[in-house]
């Protein structure tokens, strides 16, 4: 120890000898190069000759007691009232890596131990300054140590009172707490964090003292609870208050029988907040025995699982609506009259119907899962697989009606195509097809049958004119002849009252032979089967003229002979041409009408054209008018058409195309 | 003496014609045939001047047989005589080949006429 020269000289009481046991030194020991030194033999005469006073240093230098202080690991030093640091002990120094000359006689707070902070700086400051009035303190502060960073400290300040009891130094002690403190620090920390760690699991815990009935719940608890730590005050009664109804007596059972087999627990429970919301919590624990054996305690933690259990709720529901739609549509597809079948994109039946199954001739259990082509081998290759496939690959809907062999069925069938595979209805038409058919062959027989009439009609009306032409017309002309001759042989002769008889016969004879002789044609125009179809339309063309007075052309590009037609197809189009002529008298309203007939190859081409007023295309489009009915099945009847063009105010067109050679008439 | 081949297959009208002819030519022969082969047998056989056709025979059509009938004696005129009314039948008869027509109903003296001129009387 180094005292300086020009400070005032400091008096050291020197104590020599072991005097360790026998008292309290108060002091420190140091040594000084200057001031007075006075020496005692023991601690006993040191106490002696301190207490006479007037000592500023206690020296026991090489003494056993110094090597004791030096050795204690903690931090012992003595200030002067001002802060000047006067002796300290060894090891701290040395194990902050400071000789003892570098702390000596400087200002204690000004050592590097005290560099990391002003605040600490003040603190120690203070509790130095304080000491020098009396006042002791002690508190935990941190120093800079070269070698170990911040170091913990447990300090101590206290006065050291002289002989005359004025304080005259400060004693100062410091103690490293660093490994505790670090402990503590990290106790609290992991606390903290598993506070958390339960806050964000929502995770809380209580534990019910069973003897002394009292439950403790952490502060998560009370939040899950949403309730005050402050003014609640949980008991196991206020527990099963806050319990959904209709979870309690669950809740009760399972605890108690916990209870009766001291085990582990495990429970859900709704609880109902103060705000009315509902929370799902799941709860684990144990029941734990005391010495005794009797059950102790309850302890437990609660999980809320209320996001999962809402998640898991409206999940369901979702299932279950969803499940519902299915349910219900295929409650309907079971009940629609046509078949329905549901297969993927493998052509494996997902589900087929009421109807569908009966058709097929089996269960869904035999069929769901299986591949189409496989259960039913003999729609491969068939029609209906091609347009499967095909609305596969292309997405869009198909329509097929087929006949089906192997169950002699005719079907139905519309396929709708979906990314998961296909929609198949199908409906048996069997009945329908046949009815179809039935139908189609009976308008055949009655188009046959209309034929029939038609040529039957045709016969009775050439047999009559035959007979009204050869009977009846060639009496008449005899007759005709005979009263000719007959006049000529009573000529002048005959009274005159025979005279206008004879000629009144001759007149009424003409009259009967024109009657006749229209009757006749009307009824079967000789002309045809005489002349051929180009003179009898020529004919009928001037007949109508003069009867109706409309101007009827007719241009026709056959040979009146050798006509190539058939008898009984010119006969048809002599009809049809006779049919259209009456339409044109009686509707056309028309000027002029014009008639062609010609040989386009195999097919003749007869065509009726007025000026008319035409027709509207509404009663065009229905063209359901017995005479335009009537020429259209002679036309069918021939395997030819029949056309019929018509402009309002434009006039209208028949044109009829029938084959040369009919095949009925060869 | 000229001779006129009447074929028609009603028997009351060929009487009349038959008459008729008479009364108009009375220096002519007249033959008589009810049908188309009987017909075609006598022109066959014997001469004839002129045949009075009808066109609605049993057997055979009347233009048919006006054809073979151009065909066997292209130099013998045939008049064809119908009942129906001669404003369409008479170009059609002609350009098969007949000198004339003569609807039935006609006045004797028209239908002498006709025959006349087709004789080459007139």
């Amino acid at each position: 120890m180094t005292i300086k020269s020009n400070e005032p000289p400091v008096r050291v009481l020197v104590v020599e000898g072991d005097g360790l046991g026998q008292g309290t030194v108060e002091g420190i020991l140091g040594t000084t190069s200057a001031g007075k030194v006075v020496r005692a033999a023991s601690v006993t005469q040191a106490r002696e000759l301190w207490r006479g006073g007037g000592f500023d240093l206690v020296v026991a230098a090489e003494t056993r007691f110094r090597d004791v202080l030096d050795g204690i690991f903690a931090f012992v030093g003595l200030f002067s009232t001002d802060g000047i640091v006067l002796d300290t002990n060894q090891a701290p120094l040395t194990a902050g890596g400071l000789l003892r000359g570098d702390v000596v006689g400087r200002r204690f707070v000004d050592l590097p131990w005290f560099s990391h902070s002003e605040i600490e700086r003040a603190r120690i400051a203070d509790a130095i300054a304080r000491a020098a009035r009396g006042e002791s303190s002690r508190f935990e502060t941190t120093v800079l140590s070269a070698k170990n960073g911040i170091v913990y400290i447990d300090a101590a300040f206290a006065p050291l009172p002289g002989s005359d009891d004025t304080i005259t130094r400060v004693v100062g002690t410091g103690v490293d707490v660093t490994v505790r403190r670090r402990a503590e620090n990290d106790l609290r920390r992991s606390r903290e964090m598993l506070a958390e760690a339960y806050r964000l699991a929502r995770l809380g815990s209580w534990e019910w003292d069973v003897r002394q009935d009292k439950v403790s719940w952490s502060d998560e608890l009370f939040r899950i609870y949403d309730l005050d730590p402050a003014r609640h005050v949980p008991s196991y009664e206020s527990f099963l208050a806050t319990v959904h109804p209709d979870d309690r007596e669950h809740t009760a059972s399972v605890l108690r029988l916990a209870m009766e087999n001291v085990s582990a627990f495990v429970y859900d429970h709704r609880i109902t907040r103060p705000d009315g919301s509902v929370r799902m919590l799941h709860t684990r624990g144990e029941v734990v025995a005391g010495r005794d054996g009797r059950v102790a305690r309850l302890v437990g933690s609660c999980w809320d699982i209320t996001d999962r259990w809402e998640a898991l709720r409206h999940a369901e529901t979702a299932r279950r609506d969803a499940e519902a739609a299915r349910h219900e549509m295929e409650d309907i597809l079971e009940r629609v009259a046509d078949g329905f079948v549901a297969v993927d994109r493998d052509c494996r039946y997902r589900f087929l119907n009421e109807s569908a199954r009966r058709v097929m001739r089996r269960d869904s259990l035999s069929l769901i899962g299986k591949l189409m082509w496989d259960e039913f081998p003999e729609v491969r290759g068939h029609e209906f697989q091609h347009a499967c496939e095909q609305a596969l690959a292309e997405q869009r809907p198909t329509h097929l009606r087929t006949y089906f062999q192997p169950w002699g069925r005719w079907f139905e069938g519309r396929i709708h195509p979906s990314p998961e595979g296909l929609s198949i209805f199908f409906t048996d038409v069997t009945e329908q097809q046949q009815a179809q058919e039935e139908l189609r062959a009976s308008a055949e027989q009655l188009r046959a049958l209309a034929a029939r009439l038609s040529e039957i009609r045709e016969e009775e009306r050439k047999s009559i004119a035959r007979e009204l032409h050869d009977q009846v017309g060639q009496a008449l002309t005899a007759l005709k002849l005979d009263l000719e001759w007959t006049r000529g042989q009573v000529d002048g002769g005959a009274p005159p009252e025979m005279q206008a008889r004879l000629s009144a016969m001759d007149l009424l004879l003409d009259q009967t032979l024109d009657t006749t002789r229209r009757i006749s044609a009307t009824l079967r125009p000789a002309i045809l089967d005489d002349l051929g179809l180009p003179a009898a339309l020529r004919w009928q063309a001037a007949e109508f003229t003069q009867r109706t007075g409309v101007v009827c052309e007719c241009e026709t590009r056959l040979p009146d002979a050798d006509t190539p037609l058939a008898p009984a197809t010119a006969l048809a189009l002599f009809r049809i041409l006779q049919e259209a002529l009456t339409n044109v008298a009686r509707h056309a309203g028309a000027q002029k009408v014009r008639i062609g007939l010609t040989v386009e190859g195999p097919t003749a081409v007869l065509t009726v054209a007025d000026d008319g007023r035409g027709i509207a295309p509404e009663v065009l489009s229905r063209q359901t008018s017995l005479g335009l009915m009537g020429m259209r099945e002679r036309a069918l009847a021939f395997g030819g058409t029949l056309e019929l063009s018509a402009e309002v105010g434009r006039g209208t067109t028949v044109a009829v195309r029938v084959p040369v050679a009919s095949p009925e008439a060869g | 003496m000229k001779r006129i081949l009447v074929v028609d297959d009603s028997v009351a009208l060929r009487g009349s014609v038959c008459a008729l002819l008479a009364e108009e030519f009375p220096e002519a022969i007249v033959g008589e045939a009810a049908a188309a082969v009987p017909a075609f047998a006598l022109i066959a056989e014997e001469r004839w001047d002129l045949v009075l056709l009808d066109l609605s025979l049993p057997d055979r059509g009347g233009v048919e047989t006006l054809r073979d009938l151009r065909t066997l004696r292209p130099g013998l005129p045939v008049i064809v005589m119908s009942l129906h009314a001669e404003t369409e039948y008479r170009a059609a008869i002609r350009a098969a080949g007949a000198v004339d027509y003569i609807s039935k109903g006609s006045s004797a003296k028209s239908i002498a006429a006709t025959i006349r001129a087709a004789l080459g009387e007139a």
